[in-house]
């Protein structure tokens, strides 16, 4: 780096080129913008005093970057304004001689160099939102597409365009958080073509900065009183402040001429309420410290939509971080509250039902026009009442991605829903807020961290649960007590008798030793019936049961459009206890239309609760249709069998609760969604009257 | 609410474990009944007007 010290022309004081770059250099006495051109200098205007702002930069810093980024030193500062809003430019040299620009936006900073202009549109196509395919450069989205003035400038400049210039200019947004500029000039061609990366203050090696997390705001807060009402206005950020609406009367402050940004203390009257146009929960001003960061509230902005022929107001809080001083905003509507923060608008891909951002995505849940109802705070645009945008919201409870778009420009926030209570305990209100109607739009569902415990606990209970009924099955003494087939011996009269002769056989010739000579017809038809019942009576031989446990009951038999019933009497030798159970064994089928039909089946179970250990004789009667008898029938009796209808009935129990949680969350989200623009599958719900009615 | 549900679990895994493994049954579809002693042998189980009574 070379310095070249020279004489303005304006007033013949010292002015120097340090940078092999810069075409232009600001007098420090005359402040006149001396151009070389050849070995000669020209003064080609003058620049107005510069706007104080809040960066943290001067010219004349040297940045000693710890890797990635070579040594640079700042040069030059351009301030532009778009009538709006000033900002700073640095321009900075690097060693080797190549040059750049220092620019900061939302707290952020971005080492931004020239590089070989791509193709790109004429300047008038570009629309704010869209993207464009830079080949090697990549994917950009547009974020805004304007024209903003040279107002003032210090130090060098690498370009030689008179002070009072405008520029037209489109910033770009990339996928991986780069930043691009399209510098269109005062011309109709492309001009330069800026990429660069976001870089950490603190990485930058400037001395002067070490402190920088610790510093104060550069620009200290400023009291002045309101030109109309002479209300004491306390400003929080008036290095920025280009519009105040006086929190006392509503009137509408800025500078006069519209157009500059001059200091807020000679702000003029530019709109006269009658009065406050609305009255906000949380105070324009007041401070407070929420999820870690303390913020302070600049502005109120009520803004409003219509649907159905229906207004929906909502509030949007433009809040100041105090540390990285980078806007964020707090919306409130029917008193849920969203804390949202600008995003890079290359890394959000939208579409009609979805966005993502960072690779999450979100659904679309509203989209309307909003137009400014009303301001009251400061702002550091310049903002008025009637001004529209294009709102859309996309949500994933409890976070929201939101996108406002402009004529002009885009702008995507990204954020989280909080609670009222967080928002009265953060700046300390002493009333409580209005309770909060209706479900917010990103508001998580309030059992959502119980409901996840009881489906993992279900769901671990639950195979816990199989684990043990397998544990017992096969751990657990179960053994078969009784094991018996029978025959049918005696067709007509449906007498069965034991295979194999090892169980008491019936007693076929068995006659009721009680009975008495009938004294009638009908009573001797009961008394053959009786014995007839009595005949067919199997009795075991006594079996042993080790345990007291369940048993389980089985009876087969090979019925086929037949039916066999058989009752069951356990019996205790020991007490005289008596179990009593019927099972059936009744399989039919048959073909009907040419279908075939089945229904019921041979073999039955039963459960036998609490059988204590013991013997015991088992007495069976078997009954079925006359003639129609199975050839056989089979009981078996186990003891101790794990059943497996109790696995069932605890996970059906495990799972009760879960599955009522479950549908409280659909009446909760079908709340949500009722108030929507569309359903949750992302379908557009159908209404009378558009919401752009204001439009038309 | 953490402690409720490990306590809830662990409540509910150990009576359906001890249900398991102990033959535990509901009481189901059986009756019980108890047998006069004069009944008791192999002709009173056929005898005694219990069973012709119906059950």
């Amino acid at each position: 780096m070379s310095a070249r010290a020279a004489q303005c022309p304006n007033c013949g004081g010292a002015v120097r080129f340090q940078t092999g770059a810069s075409l232009v250099s600001i007098c420090p006495q005359c402040k006149s913008a001396v151009a070389r051109k050849g070995a000669n200098l020209e003064a080609i205007g003058t620049v107005a005093e510069l706007v104080p702002t809040s960066s943290p930069f001067k010219v004349g810093m040297d940045a000693r970057p710890q890797k990635g980024t070579r040594p640079f030193h700042i040069a030059g500062r351009l301030q532009l304004s778009t009538g709006e809003g000033t900002w700073d430019e640095w321009y900075v040299g690097f060693t080797d001689g190549t040059w750049g620009w220092l620019a900061e936006a939302q707290g952020g900073f971005w080492l931004m160099t020239p590089v070989k202009p791509p193709n790109v549109p004429a300047y008038e196509q570009l629309q704010p939102g869209e993207s464009l395919d830079l080949g090697a450069y990549g994917t950009f989205a547009i974020v805004e597409a304007r024209e903003a003035t040279y107002a003032s400038a210090e130090g060098e400049l690498p370009f030689a365009a008179p002070p009072g210039s405008v520029f037209r200019y489109a910033d770009l947004s990339g996928t991986d958080g780069s930043l691009a500029t399209l510098d269109y000039g005062d011309g109709p061609g492309l001009d330069g073509f800026y990429v660069g990366k976001p870089v950490a203050l603190a990485s930058l090696g400037i001395a002067e900065l070490v402190a920088w997390s610790d510093r104060t705001v550069s620009v200290k807060a400023l009291a002045l009183n309101c030109p109309n009402c002479g209300g004491a206005l306390q400003l929080k950020d008036p290095a920025n402040t280009v519009r105040i609406a006086c929190p006392f009367c509503g009137s509408l402050l800025g500078s006069a001429d519209r157009k500059e940004q001059g200091p807020p203390s000679k702000f003029a009257v530019l709109e006269k309420l009658a009065a406050v146009p609305f009255k906000p929960a949380l105070k324009v001003g007041s401070e407070g410290t929420l999820r870690g960061h303390k913020y302070a509230i600049l502005g109120a902005l009520q803004k409003t939509t219509s649907s159905g022929g229906e207004d929906y107001f909502w509030t949007e809080y433009l809040l100041k971080e105090e540390k990285s001083e980078a806007y964020q905003w707090l919306a409130e509507s029917n008193g849920h509250y969203t804390l949202l923060e600008p995003v890079p608008a290359g890394e959000v891909t939208d579409g009609p039902r979805v966005a993502v951002f960072r690779g999450t995505s979100y659904r679309i849940f509203s989209r309307s026009h909003a137009r400014v109802a009303g301001v009251l705070g400061e702002f550091y645009w310049a903002v008025k009442t009637g001004e529209t945008t294009e709102a859309t919201d996309y949500i994933r409870p409890p976070r929201m991605l939101s996108k406002e778009k402009a004529k002009k420009e885009i702008a995507w926030t990204e954020g989280a829903f909080v609670p009222p209570g967080e928002i009265a305990t953060a700046f300390a209100l002493k009333e409580p807020l209005p309770p909060p109607e209706g479900v917010g739009a990103c508001q998580p569902w309030p059992h959502a961290d119980t409901s996840h415990l009881w489906w993992k606990t279900a769901w671990l209970l639950s195979l816990a649960s199989v684990v043990v009924f397998f544990l017992a099955k096969l751990l657990t003494p179960h053994a078969v007590v009784y094991d018996q087939t029978f025959d049918l011996t005696d067709p007509q009269r449906g007498i069965y008798t034991a295979r194999g002769g090892s169980a008491a056989s019936t007693s076929a010739d068995w006659v009721q030793s009680s009975a008495t000579p009938a004294p009638n017809p009908a009573a001797a038809r009961a008394a053959a019936d009786a014995a007839l019942s009595a005949a067919r009576v199997l009795l075991s031989e006594p079996f042993e049961t080790k345990r007291g446990a369940n048993l389980a009951a089985d009876l087969w038999a090979p019925t086929n459009n037949t039916w066999v019933q058989v009752g069951f009497d356990l019996i205790s030798e020991a007490t005289g206890e008596v179990r009593s159970f019927d099972l059936i064994s009744d399989r039919y089928s048959g073909v009907d239309d040419g279908e075939h039909w089945s229904e019921g089946r041979q073999n039955r179970r039963i459960y036998v609760p609490r059988i204590p250990a013991g013997r015991w004789i088992l007495r069976l009667e078997p009954e079925s249709e006359a003639g129609k008898a199975p050839p056989s029938f089979r009981v078996r009796l186990t003891s101790g069998v794990p059943h497996v209808s109790h696995l069932v009935w605890v996970i059906v129990f495990l799972f009760v609760i879960p599955t009522l949680l479950a549908f409280r969350k659909i009446t909760f989200e079908g709340r949500r969604w009722a108030g929507s623009d569309f359903t949750s599958a992302g379908a557009e719900r159908e209404s009378d009257e558009s919401d752009d009615s204001d439009d038309k | 609410m953490r402690r409720i549900f490990q306590v809830f679990g662990g409540a509910l895994l150990l009576t359906y474990a001890l249900a398991a493994f102990s033959g535990w049954e509901t009481a189901g579809n059986t009756k019980r009944n108890t047998l006069p002693p004069g009944a008791r042998n192999a002709g009173g189980y056929r005898t005694w007007h219990f069973w012709s009574g119906g059950k």
